[in-house]
């Protein structure tokens, strides 16, 4: 198999970018935004992984084919955290005191 | 106080009433003290801790052995540009456990910095 050689310039943008959202998320999480923080954290986190997966990991360049395939799988773990979450949240709704 | 915070983001209703999470003021972040106030919310944090950075290493030592891999038929001209399916799969594979890792900093030790 063979794609399109990615020039190395790319690269090294694309690791420059990643270590300033890490400084920047550092930086950020000692700032006292309250529930903002978690929020925060997170969408720079996702940008990160948006970065990492469309150009390290060549789906930029890749068919539509393949980029169904990832969102596929994002959706389907995110069905998963549902009902990851869903459990977490919800302990201790009812009374009776402890759950585990 | 970082691994506090795990707790009252993620796990804040499971932690049951006999708690008051929010007390956690009165305790500082020194370990013992954290058990002492704190005993189930600690056992259960630093479950999840181990847990998810514990996997995350198995992954890495896995992915440092890959790589090493990587390295040796490098050495022996085995790519061409006709062929380098295995740098594409393990750089795939790679890169998976660096978006893990990307997630799993963040959630472990800066939510909460500031509480």
């Amino acid at each position: 198999m063979s794609h399109p050689v990615v020039p190395i310039k790319l690269y090294v943008g694309i690791f420059l970018a990643l270590i300033a959202l890490t400084i920047t998320t550092v930086g950020v999480s000692k700032i006292e935004l309250g529930d903002y923080n978690f929020i925060v954290a997170m969408a720079i986190a996702v940008i990160k992984g948006t970065l990492v997966v469309l150009f390290f990991m060549h789906v930029k360049q890749s068919s539509s084919m393949t980029k169904l395939f990832v969102v596929a799988g994002f959706f389907w773990m995110a069905i998963l955290f549902v009902f990851v979450l869903s459990d977490y949240f919800s302990r201790g709704w009812l009374p009776g005191g402890k759950w585990w | 106080m970082t691994h506090i915070a795990i707790v009252t983001y993620s796990l804040g209703s499971p932690l049951g009433s006999n708690t008051d999470v929010r007390g956690l003021k009165n305790c500082d972040n020194h370990f013992q003290h954290l058990y002492r106030c704190h005993a189930q919310q600690a056992q259960i944090l630093f479950y999840l801790y181990f847990a998810m950075t514990g996997l995350h290493a198995v992954h890495m030592i896995v992915g440092a052995g890959l790589l090493i891999t990587l390295i040796f038929m490098a050495v022996r001209n085995r790519f061409s540009e006709a062929w380098y399916t295995p740098v594409d799969m393990i750089g795939l594979y790679w890169h998976f456990v660096d978006i893990v890792w990307i997630f799993l900093f963040p959630l472990l030790y800066l939510i909460g910095h500031t509480k």
